[in-house]
């Protein structure tokens, strides 16, 4: 029913009004309300996603609540395309590395496709072309390898370059 | 709507396997292994998944064209000695393109590589890697059973076809599939010879797929030298009576799925297409796309089943896309697309859809047109105004003619109906009716515009002017860059108004190559009109 709102608690206790249709994008959401018989007047905690978090879901998935559904994905051809991130995403994407992180774990949590899909996208182009040493350098990974192997990646480095 | 968010620290690695996976599953495992590998055990462990490193492919395809994925050396030296020693024993599969093919296979060894995609490959650069003998006791004799092959278009002589299966036969003694594929729908290498090497045979080839010249090399493939293949599809440019007398008795039962089709017409419908299917006594599917030529009636679902479904008992699948050209004699009791459509009511398969056109010009001529749907059909010809719609995914060939005119709204539905069309031809005399109310239309809106999205080559030699305005108005059309356009000179000098006229222009800047039949001037405003054009 358009209009009708629910209750959902962030886990730093916010309570946030959404409209049902919006929160139905999560299946996770959906689930709860259908399934579990979860009466729309209880408040429903989400203890995993903070309230800038949820904030941010909110915004996106009222942007995009009448969006067609996604096609199942395909292994065998899933499409390369990481460039096919809409204008709007894009500047709803201009966020820190941590939050783009968050944003994607509340996306598996609430199981919302559409913005796991394209926040992995964006990961995935900040990935494109970079060598394994400018990944490490702009995700912060420490390198785990015992000093013997770092030294034969090394080495290998070098011939690549000098061949 | 502005959010406060606070600092978070959840990094690229703390997100679980699952995450990553997706994330790395949104780039190509080639982009994938180059960037992610090596940088700790965690992530190579990921990388290392089955998922990203049983098929690479080291080519990409840009315009029908497939060229390396790496322009750089350094990433390819990357790959060569540092990444596939690591993952050799996963690779199942390897696409190469021809440059680089000898040097990815040399760098190591891959025990379960068994489909090899070859593209780009030349004469030579086949013989080079087919006799490498290092590859050849390894990877090529005992592993692969696959092979895909894309031969280069720019670089194939008559015999290419011929000399690259003979080495592949001879090279390749475990195959079981044997692909040749093409990217573009151009210049495609086709098998000729005058009479089949020894070399030409295989005792483990299950399928093939391979464009040949004539009816001949057809028979030759199905006289007995490969008795294993199930499936076989096979294109050819023309059906003639061979020259020589070739094996054509003998029954293929071990055939199960057969796929024909014909570029050029044929009257060979009875005497050969038919006596070649009923050797095939287990076929289970069975495609057929061609263009006959017939003289008392045309193919109809009531021949289909006299002449094809009652002998085909195995028969599971039927498709076909089949045209009948008659030449009218009479034009008492010539069928309708009704009387046509009525004899497959009975029809188990899929939907059929007929269209029947009856021609007076250049002579008095009948041309009904039978297939199923959906279709898989590559190119759809003579396309009238009675086009009954629907949508043609793989077509990407199409030609129209009428004797007609063909509205803006034609042009609308044939766009959407071939979404992927890169060569279109229009043959139509017959000025528009409705030329003036598409211009206003235009004015408010581009909802009008038909969109050619994948138009590589237009020719419009045989055109009315206003089909030469039709596509070189930009408030009518749109296409990308990089088309070739086939126009005579003159009515291209009166549609853009002796090289002058705005509306024109843009799509005029599209064309890269422009060929001028007619009294041609090469002047300087028609050389500044296409200012992007090579024109010959």
């Amino acid at each position: 029913m358009a209009g009708h709102k629910i209750k959902l608690q962030s886990n730093d206790g916010d309570i946030f009004d959404v409209e049902v249709e919006i929160a139905k994008l999560s299946i996770t959401i959906k689930t709860m309300l259908e399934d579990l018989s979860m009466n729309e007047e209880e408040i429903i905690p989400l203890p995993n996603i903070n309230s800038a978090i949820f904030k941010k879901v909110i915004q996106w998935t009222t942007h995009h609540k009448d969006d067609p559904p996604l096609p199942p994905e395909d292994d065998e051809n899933r499409e390369k395309n990481t460039n096919d991130i809409s204008s709007w995403d894009q500047e709803f994407l201009k966020v820190d590395q941590g939050t783009l992180f968050e944003l994607i774990l509340a996306a598996n949590y609430l199981d919302i496709k559409g913005l796991l899909d394209v926040t992995c996208t964006s990961v995935a182009n900040m990935i494109k072309g970079k060598t394994s040493e400018e990944i490490r350098q702009t995700f912060n990974i420490k390198n785990d390898f015992t000093p013997q192997e770092e030294e034969q990646i090394k080495k290998e480095n070098e011939w690549c370059e000098n061949k | 709507m502005k959010t406060n968010m606070k600092y978070s620290c959840v990094e690229l690695n703390d997100l679980p396997d699952e995450i990553l996976l997706i994330i790395f599953k949104k780039l190509d495992n080639l982009e994938a292994l180059y960037s992610c590998q090596g940088i700790n055990e965690r992530l190579n462990k990921i990388i290392y998944d089955p998922i990203f490193t049983s098929r690479l492919s080291f080519l990409k395809w840009s315009f029908n064209k497939c060229i390396n994925k790496f322009s750089s050396d350094m990433i390819l030296n990357k790959f060569c000695l540092q990444i596939l020693p690591k993952i050799h024993t996963k690779i199942k599969w390897l696409d190469l393109e021809s440059e680089t093919m000898k040097n990815i296979l040399h760098a190591t060894d891959c025990p379960n590589l068994y489909t090899l995609g070859l593209y780009n490959i030349e004469e030579e650069t086949a013989k080079c890697l087919f006799t490498d003998e290092r590859l050849l006791s390894s990877i090529f004799k005992n592993q692969i059973t696959k092979l895909i092959i894309s031969i280069d278009s720019n670089k194939m002589e008559l015999y290419t076809m011929k000399n690259i299966c003979n080495y592949i036969f001879t090279v390749f003694i475990n195959l079981t599939h044997l692909i040749f594929h093409d990217a573009s729908y151009i210049n495609n290498a086709r098998l000729l010879f005058n009479i089949p090497s020894s070399s030409f045979s295989s005792s483990s080839l299950l399928v093939l797929n391979i464009k040949v010249q004539t009816f001949d090399m057809c028979l030759y493939i199905l006289d007995g030298r490969f008795d294993q293949l199930h499936t076989v599809y096979i294109e050819m440019a023309n059906i003639f009576h061979p020259l020589e007398e070739i094996e054509n008795q003998r029954k293929i039962p071990n055939l199960k799925c057969f796929v024909l089709s014909c570029l050029m017409t044929t009257s060979c419908y009875d005497e050969l297409i038919l006596p070649l299917i009923y050797r095939m006594s287990n076929l289970e599917e069975l495609s057929l796309d061609f263009t006959i030529s017939v003289k008392e009636t045309f193919i109809d679902g009531n021949n289909l089943k006299k002449y094809i479904l009652n002998y085909m008992s195995q028969l599971k699948q039927f498709t076909f896309d089949i045209r009948s050209r008659m030449f009218i004699k009479n034009e008492m009791n010539l069928p309708s697309k009704e009387d046509i459509q009525q004899t497959f009511n009975d029809f188990q398969y899929t939907k059929i859809i007929c269209c029947v056109d009856y021609f007076l010009e250049p002579y008095k001529e009948g041309l009904c047109h039978i297939y199923s749907y959906p279709s898989l059909m590559r190119r759809y010809e003579y396309i009238t105004n009675n086009f009954p719609g629907g949508l043609y995914g793989y077509v990407r060939i199409v030609s129209l003619y009428d004797e007609y005119p063909f509205e803006h709204e034609f042009f609308i539905r044939i766009t959407q109906s071939f979404p992927f069309m890169g060569k279109l031809t229009i043959n139509n005399r017959y000025a528009q009716n409705q030329k003036g109310s598409y211009e206003l239309m235009n004015d408010k809106s581009n909802l009008s515009i038909a969109k050619y999205n994948y138009l590589i080559e237009l020719h419009i030699d045989r055109a009315h002017d206003d089909y030469i305005e039709e596509f070189l108005c930009n408030t009518k059309t749109y296409f990308q860059n990089n088309i070739l356009l086939d126009v005579y000179y003159e009515p291209l000098e009166r549609v853009t108004h002796n090289f002058t006229r705005d509306d024109t222009r843009i799509n005029c800047t599209k064309v890269n190559e422009l060929s001028m039949f007619g009294k041609v001037e090469y002047s300087k405003s028609c050389k500044d009109y296409f200012p992007f054009a090579i024109i010959d």
